[in-house]
């Protein structure tokens, strides 16, 4: 960007001087760690005592931009208001994550199996509201009347049993961190209603929500340094994202592996920018341990994660070799801890290494050569290429399953918009592609510069699409199932491609431009939500 | 302040305004005819090929916009082109791509039928399936199996046009119905959504307005 660009793109927000105008990529990164070494051996240890860890902490929350804060106050109230507006379990797999938090908090024990028999007290409720009916079938509609609300109410003061026998349906192999942190506001909302502690549960991903557009923002301060008004387009059409309010409206894990995953592009953002100081490499290493313990998806961006730790750590050690391996060596066995522990006390109790998990992953019962594999995990996503088997005739997946569905599928994926407003669409999401597209081939320079960080979030994305891939691959046999909120760990990408889609636009048009982009999201947003209550309630 | 930035969000809100009035102007789908056979009892079929199925349309009532198939994907809806036909020649085509929900129907729209329609038939081709395919209507009796097995059922079909009634008719007991069920509950929650939305939307405008300059 040119010094007249920048001038008139002058932020608002304050932000602490730093390098943010340095050059960057490989050679860069080392020429200034080389000239911070030699600064700090002219100059000699300074001898003041450090900060403690608790100021540290609150001197970078200062340093947090306040257009980042109201971002994630803008991810929050929208996640609130899909709380509000969604029925009580009509999101995909609802009462199999409030069935695990519940045998958590009740029984104290984990799910001991995947059949969906809840507790009493869940079932009388998926009953009174005619949660089975509603569910697929866009015609029937929530309770609509007094008497059936008192039904409902009268069957809640009978206080049934909160002890189910352990069956927690599709939730049963997912790792328990989320649902152990939703005991919190189902505990605090215990002397209510089943229904209060839904709405306590679904607060809590609310602000998982607010996370996630929160280290968005940061990742794009970091990935876009120069273009500051660009950080709260991307940011705040993020925070606006219907499929991100709707996920984060719900009790659903998706919303914590959505947050952990956007801290982890923020960290590893951070360090090629900053350098993989040891603080960044034990955070990274904590987040993946989160990640681990959050959502067995988490997996497909661990190559990503682990290819990012390598590439930092190389260019870490041309300065301070030593410092550099110890800091990825302690990342690392932060990473497999949960790992390690997990398979130790599964051998321990006699069962298999990955106990649950190797039911979900299935890895005994993978057929087909590697070829096969490739070419059906690119056909979920792409159009087929001359000489592939077709795995789907007549459909196309990039439109029908992920365009379509990324576009607008709620509830229990049985509310759409109507074809025309998808194909309408299209026209926006083309455009925004190729100003994205222009950014990149006018900043080819820059980009070419920073094509190991580029490559590192690039594997992040194809190892997350692989594993949704292969995991749809080996359950062919039951038919294709695509849900677009397993692609929402990669919601920073999307936020960083609408900022380069703003950034396309030019000097003059980008904030413009940018402005619209905001606008589209709160439209989509709006006209989603008007949706999901003329499903549910007209 | 950037003058285009205001003009891109004051363009932007009013057609965001002009939309929530126009949607509320506009009257939902309802139901005005269907045909006699079951909407509950299915056969399915696991053939790979596209399958078709011409069958009598009885009455399609005047202003019918779309014809709704009792047909039902496992993870998501097939393809679905209809076709009406009166002698050889079609009065409408219309098609439906396949990946749209997973629910015990597939609606199709159609061009708007000024007038009432008797004695056509209906075509739906169906496919190809990746996946199995629930056809609900009721099984025909023939003697031989058909070459064609969806040849062998008569589909539930529902024709569908825009009710008398407005979105906006509907809102007072849409207010009362979203209180239900719910925790918390009564009408009021309504009134906190919206207020938490305005919030939102306020927000936005201000963010925007202090950070794209």
């Amino acid at each position: 960007m040119s010094p007249r660009g920048r001038a008139k793109s002058r932020p608002r927000t304050t932000v602490k001087p730093g390098p943010r105008t340095a050059p960057v990529g490989s050679r860069a990164f080392t020429r200034q760690a080389q000239a911070l070494s030699r600064r700090t051996k002219r100059k000699g240890t300074p001898k003041t005592s450090k900060p403690s860890l608790s100021l540290r902490a609150r001197t970078s929350l200062r340093r947090i931009p306040r257009a980042a804060w109201l971002c994630a106050a803008v991810a929050v109230v929208n996640a609130v208001c899909w709380s509000i507006l969604t029925p009580p379990f009509q999101v995909t797999d609802e009462p199999s994550h409030f069935a695990y938090t519940q045998q958590l908090a009740e029984n104290t024990k984990l799910p001991t199996s995947s059949e969906s028999t809840f507790s009493p007290e869940e079932e009388i409720v998926l009953r009174d509201i005619r949660q089975y009916e509603v569910r697929q079938s866009p015609e029937i509609h929530t309770i609509s009347t007094s008497a059936e609300e008192q039904h409902l109410q009268d069957d809640l003061e009978q206080h049934p049993s909160r002890h189910g026998e352990g069956g927690v349906g599709g939730a049963y192999a997912d790792p328990p961190l989320y649902y152990l942190l939703e005991t919190i506001p189902y505990g605090l909302a215990s002397s209510g209603t089943l229904l209060d502690q839904l709405e306590g549960m679904r607060l809590l991903s609310a602000l998982m929500a607010g996370l996630t557009a929160l280290f968005v923002f940061l990742f794009l301060r970091e990935t876009l340094p120069r273009a500051r008004w660009a950080w709260t387009v991307g940011a705040l059409s993020v925070a606006l994202a219907p499929l991100l309010g709707f996920i984060s409206g719900a009790v659903n894990p998706d919303s914590m592996l959505t947050a952990v995953s956007a801290a982890t592009f923020y960290c590893l953002a951070r360090a090629f920018r900053r350098g993989f100081t040891r603080t960044l490499a034990i955070a990274t290493g904590v987040l993946i341990a989160v990640g681990f313990l959050t959502k067995v998806n988490f997996i497909g961006l661990v190559p990503g994660i682990v290819l990012g730790m390598v590439v930092l750590t190389v260019r870490a050690s041309r300065t301070d070799r030593r410092a550099a391996y110890s800091s990825l060596g302690l990342a690392l066995a932060i990473a497999l801890a949960p790992v390690w522990l997990y398979v130790i006390a599964n051998l321990l109790s006699g069962h298999p290494g990955l106990g649950v998990v190797s039911q979900v992953l299935k890895l005994k019962g993978v057929h087909g050569s590697i070829l096969s594999k490739i070419s059906y995990i690119w056909q979920l996503y792409l159009p087929r290429l001359p000489g592939m088997t077709n795995y789907f005739p007549g459909l196309s997946t990039t439109r029908g399953l992920w365009f379509n569905r990324g576009f607008g599928f709620y509830g229990w994926l049985d509310t759409s918009f109507p074809s025309w407003v998808n194909n309408l669409a299209l026209i926006p999401t083309g455009i925004l592609a190729l100003l994205c597209i222009r950014t990149l081939a006018v900043e080819r320079t820059a980009a070419r510069l920073r094509i190991a960080e580029i490559s590192v979030y690039a594997v992040m994305a194809i190892g997350l699409l692989g594993l949704i891939g292969l995991s749809s691959y080996v359950d062919s046999s039951e038919g294709l199932f695509a849900d677009p909120r397993y692609l929402l760990p990669l919601i920073p990408l999307l936020g960083a491609g609408l900022a380069l889609a703003a950034r396309g636009a030019g000097r003059r048009w980008g904030p413009a431009v940018g402005a619209l982009i905001i606008v589209l999201f709160l439209a989509h947003d709006i006209f989603s939500q008007i949706l999901v209550v003329g499903r549910y309630y007209s | 302040m950037r003058r285009s930035v205001i003009a891109a969000l004051a363009v932007g809100l009013a057609a965001i305004a002009i939309g929530i009035v126009a949607v509320l102007a506009h009257s939902p789908l309802t139901v005005v005819g269907t045909n006699s056979a079951s909407a509950t009892d299915y056969i399915e079929l696991e053939e790979k090929g596209k399958l078709s199925n011409c069958q009598p349309a009885g009455v399609i009532p005047q202003g019918t916009s779309a014809i709704r198939f009792g047909i039902e994907g496992l993870h998501f809806s097939p393809a679905v082109t209809a076709r009406v036909l009166v002698g050889s020649s079609v009065l409408r085509e219309g098609h439906q791509i396949a990946g749209g929900p997973s629910i015990p129907n597939v609606t199709v729209p159609i061009t708007r039928l000024a007038h009432a329609v008797d004695g056509s038939r209906i075509c739906a081709t169906v496919g190809p399936a990746v996946e199995p395919i629930r056809f609900y209507g009721t099984p025909k009796h023939t003697a031989a199996p058909h070459a064609n097995p969806l040849q062998e059922a008569t589909l539930h079909i529902e024709y569908l046009r825009p009710d008398t009634k407005s979105w906006s008719s509907f809102v007072p007991s849409i207010v009362k119905h979203m209180g239900l069920g719910h925790a918390p509950s009564g009408s009021w929650i309504v009134y906190l959504l919206l207020i938490l939305m305005l919030s939102v939307i306020v927000v936005v405008v201000r963010v925007t307005l202090e950070e794209l300059r």
